[in-house]
């Protein structure tokens, strides 16, 4: 197992008391398997500063209020791409099916595209490089929650910043900034207001009297 | 072919077949895949939607790897009769897009609490390991009550586990039947028909444990009271097949292609085979362009326009010409020719009581109940008669409860004398009450000139009374005088054409309708002549637009009339057609045990839930309507001088009118404590104490903490989000959360206070400890709960479903697993109890609770002895259980057990039998049968040998196996018990199908239809579709009312003293919502006052949907009003702008469509909008927008109260206060800013 991936899919699950006891031994395997740049263990340091210090009930509080009901950074892959669409339940068929081929049973009842499932996949393959190879494929995705978080000033933001330094592509910005885009508050009355249809054209019909 | 254009070396792949059809080739295919793998599936299953929304209808929905990846309709449906469309496909856009919340980041995933909530009781635990005295330490714990009850809805949830979260609820529970009393608790889940056995999982529990079960028809507005008025039925429908067999239409009210949206092609498809369709609606809604006329009455006065057709009818089909058809329906069928007497009054005459055989020295030689049998004349031999069929008769063992047109004493047949007309020995002036006029004038509604009496000649004939001489007529010659119809008597207030101003003329509707004369009179004139060449093809499907009214009761009461004229109701194609969430619960009587627990105690404690919440959120403290505004000017005013609504209550619940909840001002289980220790009987106990005055209603005194409801469950519903009538006062007084009240109590407004109810300055807030919703999507209510249950979804549990609008009954079925942690409402309340009894071992045993039972419709109590309306508590008289306030039963209750109890068929099966609606029979075959198929229970305790109800398949299989119509032994064995009381053959209806059993798997295979059965008034045959009243006409089983006929007269007191007693037409009440807000407003901006009506959305039910994304596309993504183009002009808006709504109730936040569609002085704000989709913050309030119960708050009519006689009589959801919400004013104005203050956290 590649340590470093199962640590961060369990960094981003739901914070539970074995997490918050945890989170001190993480550092140290992480230093062990050598895949995060200083930069990047630095970051996942400030991440175990900011939430040891609290209370447990007011991590998770802050993880409900956080994921759960901020859009903008759902941990469902899909969410951001399929949104609300019907392609969405066979995308996530297909991902179970991608699963299955590596003679792995989805025995939660989570979805498939949530990425601590999907991490905790990747913590499974062969080699790194592989592991850097699946995890590209979705990279872009993960890079607009990672900017969002940015934006937020959320230490969540270092495991992703974490995530994204282990994966062979980078995700591609101008794509994030496009899923971003589709997301910011639509202006409402421009997306309402359609041209009114006109029959025959603005010109009338020359032969009517 | 030529020798360059031959191959010789290749060969072209493609083949074609010698008919050159078909080509094969080789090509590749991968293209395919995308659409191939599109519609790949595992499996379908069968299922439908839990929604009230009336449909029941048959889905299948598709499963790849264990998820759902979507749904389309079946159409597989029994095929229905040669000549009839068949009920195929069945469905609408909003359950092929069901599948979109199943896997939704609205979804409720996990378990929840607040997080100080569930930190404070971590805390409390560390200190005191056991969890009810860790939930005490809480309780006690002033600052942080206060603190996690003002959080409630404003976010700040932890994840919990369901080990944890079932030891809180639990906890608090045993605390809160320690502490206060069982009834103390509470749940709240409507229409068990639309998934029956989850629904019975939550009142299961909490009857078991002595909990309050809330009522939900009546405080949804949906129950039309004028249905028990009239027929003793909460509400008993055709089928929308029926509908087919109509050949003249009125929709009243009702938008079928919306509202009804898998029937409506009954309706559209009737109109190809001539049958005429009228639409009555203020708007221009989706009906009307069905229609072949569209009438459009100013909203809410319809009850004018139905008087003046009632009047057409009755000038040319009885008075002009007699129309044999009409006449022997009305004479056999309805209460028209039973004696009333007029009573002197100082202006002359009124209507009085119904003449009864106890009116006479000798009791016309009745033995039993002289005084519930009413009186009519024998045509043929000039006798008085006292009829079969009458309720008196329905509990006298005489075997005389049957509409044979007989005298109950001597067999000889009669012929009912209509009217006393031409044999009368004098004619007398008798005032009418009337409301249309200037008195009761509601400034945005017209009114006529008339005075407040109306003075009518009425041929009387005289007789001998106990009182002496009297003068006495039919309610048929009431009835044509109140219509204003000349009979020749020089009547100067009785029209003798249809153009004279007078009530209730064409004519005279027009100012108040403003509907044309002419197509009232071609109207009223073409129904009725249909009816009399059809034997009475006439339907009015009747709804929401008109039943939701303060006075819907004049209104529904006014359609009606005109169906009793015209015969058509019990006749196929014909009758009263109401479809407001009804959702008939087909099976009930096999469901009733399992629901409220009766095969281990009885009675439970059922409640009124508008009366309930009007005390609870304290909206009795904001009442502004008086019943001086409501009394009839004829009405004794010194009787109502000291009284308001919320006495009026108080008084029903002591005279047993009424449920009560909390029931006394004292823990019940301690009361029987207390009872043991003096060794008296605990209802003996209770009964000194009541009377010496120690004790005393809790309604009396809603405010004292002593009587706060404390823990409260919701299911299967959004109570706050969708059905909190008042809203504001719920968040404020109920939940203590952040609300936007806008108005004063009545103290602080110079009010008067109530006379019957205690009154604290301070009105308290956060009555309620513990508010635990279970639910799938994150709704307004999950928002406001302190713990909130995953439930899984309708795909996701096994459960039964049957509507009014069809007659098969139908499954829900486990497509997938329940999703994340969510449990099927079966297994949440079956965790609970499990844990409630390993947690009250210690703190509660085997415990005696005193039980409070309202005198019930359908039992003998319903023969009270409150038929003066006399109070105990005033009027000196000895308190008499079960006679003149509610009867005090005993009930013992195993608290370690309700586990053990609540997953097994209980003892009371066997020995006490099973029944509804005044008959029972013995069931103990079927217990053995579900001993066999359910297995029975094998451990140790109280339910050993008891059949087994751990799943909800198996609890289904209970339902299915006790109710006559999935069973047909039991049918034709309550058919045989019906016999005992009619004195006449029945069963034979249900004969042919005697040994069929439907079981859970034969639905599945296929939706099944019902067994006809006594339940039920209508027949489910071949030969004719399901239609109400059809075994009270052809079978001659008496309606459950006083005479036994469909009631038009009601005589009961309170309704004399509200001038409801006849039929008439009443404005909408003035709620005086905005008078003080009128200060408030800067002058220079603009803004509107206007009516504000609630109707449904095309593209929601109720708030489901609401905020479902696929759904929301479809309208404007948000919360929409309609107004009319005028009435937009009137204050510069233009279509699309944001617009607040508010007035004292609350205020909301809206989108405005303008449109031609919608009349000038009607705002139409859908029912219901789910608050959690686009809403900004209110700039009056400074919180987010409400939903229009926001602006609303609910008023009770005191005739909803009364009880104890005949088919006015308490059951549950059955007859009470209703939760009218169109009477309502608002101020409508531009929203200047917009804010969202909802940026996600950082």
């Amino acid at each position: 197992m590649i340590k470093t991936y199962k640590i961060l899919s369990l960094l981003l699950s739901y914070p539970q008391k074995e997490l918050k006891d945890f989170l001190q031994d993480c550092l140290i395997l992480l230093r062990q398997e050598e895949l995060l740049e200083d930069k990047q263990m630095k970051g996942i340091q400030n991440f175990i500063d900011v939430f040891s210090k609290l209370e447990l009930t007011e991590w998770q509080a802050h993880y409900v209020q956080l994921f759960d009901y901020s859009r903008s950074v759902s941990l469902h892959l899909f969410e951001h791409v399929h949104g609300d669409s019907r392609d969405r339940g066979q995308a996530m068929v297909d991902l179970i099916r991608f699963y299955e081929d590596d003679d792995l049973k989805w025995k939660t009842n989570e979805l498939p595209d949530y990425l601590p499932a999907f991490l905790e996949f990747i913590s499974l393959s062969q080699s790194t490089q592989v592991a850097a190879e699946i995890l590209s494929e979705p990279i872009t995705i993960i890079g607009k929650v990672h900017q969002k978080l940015q934006e937020k000033e959320n230490a969540y933001q270092y495991i992703f910043s974490a995530i994204i330094s282990l994966s062979a592509k980078q995700p591609e910005m101008d794509k994030v900034s496009s899923l971003t885009e589709a997301e910011k508050p639509m202006d409402l009355d421009k997306e309402y207001s359609e041209a009114p249809i006109r029959f025959g054209g603005d010109n009338g019909c020359a032969t009517c009297h | 072919m030529s020798l360059l254009d031959r191959l010789i070396y290749f060969s072209k792949v493609a083949d074609k077949t010698t008919d050159q059809h078909i080509v094969t080739t080789e090509r590749n295919r991968d293209s395919e895949q995308f659409y191939r793998n599109r519609w790949q599936y595992d499996k379908i299953v069968r299922s439908t939607h839990g929604v009230n929304c009336t449909g029941s209808c048959s889905w299948k929905v598709f499963v790849k790897n264990g998820l759902v990846t979507w749904e389309i309709q079946q159409t597989d449906y029994p095929e229905t009769r040669p000549d009839l469309p068949n009920h195929e496909p069945r469905g609408c856009p909003r359950g092929a897009s069901y599948s979109w919340y199943l896997y939704s980041a609205n979804r409720v995933k996990h378990p929840m609490v607040r997080g100080t909530l569930i930190d404070a009781y971590r805390k409390a635990k560390l200190n005191c390991s056991d969890p009810v005295e860790a939930w005490q330490s809480v309780m006690e714990d002033k600052v942080i009550s206060k603190k996690y009850k003002a959080e409630r809805g404003l976010g700040g949830f932890i994840r919990a586990d369901w080990e944890e979260v079932n030891e809180i609820i639990a906890a608090a529970n045993i605390y809160t039947i320690k502490k206060f009393g069982p009834d103390r608790i509470a749940g709240f889940s409507p229409i068990p028909a639309m998934s029956m056995v989850s629904y019975a999982a939550g009142t299961r529990y909490l009857s078991l444990i002595g909990g309050s079960v809330l009522s939900f028809y009546d405080f949804y507005c949906d129950l039309p009271p004028a249905s028990p008025q009239t027929w003793g039925e909460q509400t008993d429908v055709p089928e929308s097949a029926d509908w087919y067999n109509s050949s003249f239409l009125v929709l009243w009210g009702s938008n079928v292609p919306v509202t009804r949206t898998p029937d409506s092609p009954f309706f559209t498809q009737v109109r190809y085979k001539g049958t005429k369709t009228v639409v009555i609606a203020p708007d221009y809604n989706d009906a009307a362009k069905f229609s072949d006329l569209w009438m459009k009455p100013k909203q809410g006065t319809d009850a004018a326009l139905g008087m003046a057709m009632g009047h057409v009818i009755l000038r040319e089909f009885f008075l002009e010409q007699k129309t044999a058809y009409f006449d022997e329906y009305v004479r056999q069928y309805s209460d028209l020719p039973f004696l009333v007497k007029l009573e002197k009054h100082e202006k002359g005459y009124v209507a009085g009581a119904l003449i009864r055989a106890s009116d006479f020295a000798d009791k016309l030689n009745v033995d039993k109940s002289p005084e519930w049998k009413p009186v009519l004349r024998d045509e043929n031999s000039g006798e008085l008669s006292v009829p079969n069929g009458t309720i008196g008769s329905r509990w006298d063992k005489s075997q005389k409860w049957n509409l044979e047109m007989k005298d109950a004493r001597t067999g000889k047949d009669i012929q009912p004398l209509l009217s006393v007309y031409g044999k009368h020995d004098e004619v007398i002036d008798v005032a009418f009450p009337y409301f249309g006029g200037p008195t009761y004038k509601h400034q945005h509604f017209n009114a006529s000139e008339h005075d407040d009496i109306i003075s009518h000649k009425i041929p009387v004939q005289k007789i001998q009374t106990n009182e002496g001489e009297s003068y006495c007529c039919t309610v048929f010659d009431l009835m044509v005088a109140n219509y204003g119809l000349d009979r020749g008597l020089n009547d100067h207030n009785a029209a003798k054409s249809y153009d004279e101003n007078l009530p209730y003329t064409p004519l005279w509707q027009e100012q108040i309708t403003g509907v044309p004369k002419e197509q009232v009179i071609t109207v009223a004139r073409q129904f009725a002549e249909n009816a009399a060449k059809t034997k009475g093809r006439s339907m009015i499907i009747i709804g929401a637009g008109v039943n939701h009214w303060f006075h819907t009761d004049m209104i529904y009461r006014s359609a009606i009339n005109m169906l009793v004229f015209c015969g058509c109701v019990g006749q196929s194609g014909g009758g009263w057609s109401h479809y407001v969430g009804q959702e008939k619960l087909r099976p009930q009587t096999g469901w009733l045990p399992l629901a409220f627990g009766l095969d281990w105690n009885r009675p439970p404690r059922h409640m009124n839930t508008t009366s309930y919440f009007y005390l609870h959120s304290d909206q009795w403290r904001y009442e502004k309507v008086q019943l001086d505004e409501l009394l009839s000017p004829l009405a004794d005013q010194k009787l109502w001088k000291n009284l308001t609504m919320v006495d009026c209550n108080v008084k029903a619940e002591r005279m047993g009118w009424l449920p009560s909840s909390p029931q006394l001002n004292a823990n019940p289980v301690k009361l029987a404590e207390e009872a043991e220790k003096a060794g008296k009987k605990p209802e003996e106990y209770a009964l000194e104490k009541l009377k010496s005055g120690e004790i005393h209603f809790a309604s009396e005194d809603p405010d004292n903490p002593t009587n706060f409801p404390r823990n409260l469950f919701v299911w299967r519903s959004n109570l706050l989000g969708s059905s909190a009538k008042g809203m504001e006062y719920f968040m404020k007084h109920l939940l203590g959360a952040q609300n936007g009240v806008l108005g004063n109590d009545l103290k602080v407004n110079g009010q008067p206070l109530p006379s019957e109810v205690n009154w604290h300055d301070q009105a308290p807030e956060g009555k309620l400890d513990l508010l635990v919703t279970a639910d799938f999507r994150m709704s307004t209510t999950a928002l406001h709960s302190d713990i909130l249950l995953p439930a899984a979804s309708w795909y996701e549990k096994n459960d039964l479903s049957t509507s009014d609008m069809h007659p098969f009954i139908h499954p829900f079925h486990q497509a997938v697993d329940p999703v994340w942690e969510s449990r099927s409402d079966w297994d949440i309340f079956k965790g609970l109890a499990k844990k409630f009894s390993e947690l009250s071992t210690g703190h509660l045993g085997t415990e005696k609770d005193v039980v409070l039972w309202p005198l019930q419709h359908d039992s003998p109590m319903e023969m009270s002895e409150t038929a003066d309306a006399s109070d105990w508590k005033h009027d000196g008289k000895e308190l008499k259980p079960g006679f003149n306030m509610p009867k005090i039963v005993t009930v013992e209750r195993n608290y370690p057990e309700t586990y053990n109890r609540f997953t097994s068929l209980g003892p009371l099966m066997t020995s006490a039998g099973n029944g509804a609606k005044g008959i029972s029979w013995n069931t103990e075959e079927e217990v053995e049968f579900l001993q066999q198929l359910n297995h029975t229970v094998t451990e140790e305790t109280s339910a050993q040998g008891l059949p087994q109800i751990m799943t909800d398949i198996q609890a289904a299989e209970v339902i299915l196996s006790l109710a006559p119509e999935t069973n047909g032994n039991v049918a034709v064995k309550a058919w045989k018990a019906l016999e005992a009381i009619t004195g006449r053959n029945h069963h034979e209806l249900a004969a042919s199908r005697a040994d069929e059993k439907i079981r859970y798997h034969d639905i599945l295979a296929q939706p099944r239809k019902i067994i006809t059965s006594p339940i039920w008034s209508g027949i489910d045959s071949e030969e004719v579709s399901y239609n109400a009243g059809y075994t009270n006409v052809h079978e001659l089983i008496p309606w459950r009312t006083l005479t036994g006929r469909q009631t038009l007269y009601q005589d009961h007191p309170w309704m004399l003293a509200y001038g409801e007693n006849l039929v008439c037409y009443k404005p909408p009440i003035q709620t005086k919502s905005v008078e003080k807000i009128y200060n408030e407003l800067n002058s220079d901006k603009d803004y509107l006052v206007i009516n504000m009506m609630t109707p449904h959305n095309k593209w929601t039910i109720h708030s489901s949907w609401s905020d479902n994304l696929l759904m929301l596309t479809l309208g404007r993504g948000g919360p929409v009003v309609w107004m009319s183009e005028k009435d937009a002009d009137k204050i510069n808006l233009k279509d699309n702008d944001w617009v607040e709504i508010f007035n004292q109730n609350g205020a909301s936040v809206t989108r405005v469509i303008v449109s031609q569609r919608i009349p000038e002085g009607a705002l139409v704000y859908y029912h219901n909008q789910e608050r959690t989709v686009n809403m900004p913050v209110s700039q009056k309030t400074g919180n987010r927008g409400g939903v229009h119960n926001s602006l609303e708050r609910l008023s009770l009519k005191p005739t909803h109260m009364i009880g104890g006689y005949a088919h006015l009589a308490y059951g549950f959801n059955y007859y009470g206060t209703i939760g009218s919400n169109r009477d309502e004013i608002v101020v409508i104005r531009k929203l200047e800013k917009v804010e969202w203050k909802d940026e996600e956290i950082g």
